[in-house]
């Protein structure tokens, strides 16, 4: 089958669509990842009779590629946004009493995490003193995104009884 | 395994809704959570009060943990003698040091273009040191290297890079930034230049900061710390700071915490091109504490703008105006 006639306006046009994408994204990389989807719709595409003018069309396909694109990870910024607002506690929620533990609570929380197994804690360390995702902590340490779930899940459990352990003792 | 957790801490108290808020908080807050996630742990939190109190319980707990960095970052209690395994201490964590050091202005464009690494404005990337260790370089960065078998010697020319350094006792490692030097002694640390002034922060262990006009000696600085100096004088006295704050870049995002607004827009200026103005009375605005996504800096700056009632202003793509 011979090449369709869209892919040869693609061809003719293409540093003009990757120039038109990389200013409509604010980035050639992401400009060459959105002109390589549009070439991959156009290989599956058959000539359509009613397409006069084949540059204007491929350009709309870009600009509509384009715009999902900017949809999708503006959603997807939201979307870590609003989780992130449900993570850290925000401005108006810092008071001074919760911005700083309790001295005597410290001391007991720090003898828990000392005997926290050592894996257990770096995982643990990685991913609050360091941001690092699962993903990230599982390649650093080169063990499965499973250990490292159980690990900091494990954490966060012991620290919650020991803490609620705590404070159960000192308000009697 | 987490069956060693539990070892540590026997409770066998059954707690599924404590659970299930601690499974929700580490989707939040390491994982990868969707939209459908969301309105799920919307209906999961309202649908008793409980599953509120418990979901309270856990961010209190992340958030407050805050504190309990050094306990985290400390050496294991039986440490044995372990075989001297590059590769194995790599992978393993068991770091010299982890150091973020920072400069302000630091070397001229040309210099920097020169250097064995660098970064652009608004990029970031992951540097393999010759021994294993890593070194992260921020926004608009750039790194020398020079190892032989006496030392291994990094020069920050420009911007901010952080380093996980690891243990080799034959060869210190020490990193050059304005006119004074920090020596890794102990895990992981950044190093920042900005103006001519160099901020050290230690996320792990620990490091010796010296400079022309400070002490013979060197100032040690430990994990959860932050020293800063400027070219031809003595280092101020360290302070203690949330090392998640100071290397959050490396999770893409902007952490700032209790500064002024011009502070808090010239910290995000560093990670676009361009410059942003702040016109209007200045000291008629709130501190400011937020956490800005990299790759949505333009919307952060509208929302700061916001909640100080300013109006964003794109003059052009270079330059932005807030008043």
């Amino acid at each position: 089958m011979s090449e369709s006639l869209l892919l040869r306006a693609y061809r003719e046009h293409e540093w003009e669509l990757l120039r038109f994408l990389a200013r409509r994204l604010g980035s050639a990389n992401l400009a060459s990842d959105i002109a390589h989807d549009l070439y991959t719709k156009l290989c599956g595409a058959t000539d359509h009779p009613d397409i006069r003018d084949r540059k204007a069309y491929l350009f709309g396909m870009a600009a509509n590629l384009a715009t999902d694109h900017l949809r999708v990870e503006r959603r997807r910024n939201e979307i870590l946004a609003e989780a992130d607002g449900l993570v850290w506690r925000q401005t108006d929620e810092l008071t001074p009493e919760r911005h700083v533990m309790a001295r005597a609570e410290l001391r007991f929380l720090e003898g828990v995490v000392a005997e926290l197994p050592e894996r257990a804690r770096q995982v643990f360390r990685l991913s609050r003193f360091e941001g690092q995702s699962q993903a990230q902590i599982a390649d650093t340490l080169g063990v499965g995104i499973t250990t490292v779930y159980s690990d900091l899940k494990a954490v966060m459990a012991a620290l919650t009884q020991a803490r609620r352990r705590f404070r159960a003792g000192s308000s009697q | 395994m987490s069956g060693a957790v539990r070892h540590a801490m026997p409770d066998p108290t059954p707690d599924p809704i404590g659970d299930a808020a601690q499974e929700w908080l580490l989707l939040f807050a390491t994982g990868e959570p969707t939209a459908d996630d969301l309105r799920r742990f919307d209906a999961w939190r309202a649908a008793d009060p409980r599953h509120a109190a418990a979901y309270d319980e856990a961010r209190d707990l992340w958030n407050d943990v805050g504190d309990l960095h050094q306990a985290f970052a400390a050496p294991p209690r039986r440490q044995a003698a372990r075989p001297a395994r590059r590769r194995l201490l790599a992978a393993g964590g068991l770091l010299a040091a982890g150091i973020l050091v920072a400069i302000v202005a630091g070397a001229p464009l040309w210099r920097s273009l020169l250097a064995d690494h660098r970064t652009g404005v608004g990029q970031q990337t992951m540097v393999t040191l010759p021994d294993g260790s890593t070194a992260w370089l921020n926004t608009d960065s750039a790194i020398d290297v020079a190892f032989d078998d006496a030392r291994r010697r990094v020069t920050l020319l420009r911007g901010e890079a952080l380093f996980d350094v690891v243990k080799d006792p034959a060869r210190p490692f020490d990193v050059g930034a304005v006119d004074g030097r920090i020596t890794a002694v102990g895990t992981s640390f950044a190093v920042r230049d900005l103006d001519e002034a160099a901020t050290v922060t230690v996320v792990e262990g620990a490091v010796r900061v010296t400079s022309p006009a400070g002490m013979g000696e060197g100032t040690l600085v430990a994990a959860g710390q932050q020293l800063a100096y400027r070219r031809g004088q003595a280092p101020d006295a360290a302070r203690t700071v949330d090392p998640g704050d100071a290397t959050a870049w490396r999770r893409g995002t902007i952490a700032i915490r209790d500064r002024s607004l011009a502070d808090a827009l010239r910290e995000i200026e560093r990670y676009r091109p361009g410059r942003i103005v702040l016109l209007g009375d200045i000291t008629r605005f709130q501190p400011v504490t937020a956490r800005i996504a990299l790759r949505d800096i333009d919307g952060g700056i509208a929302a700061l703008a916001a909640t100080h009632r300013l109006q964003v202003v794109h003059v052009t793509d270079y330059l932005v105006i807030l008043r």
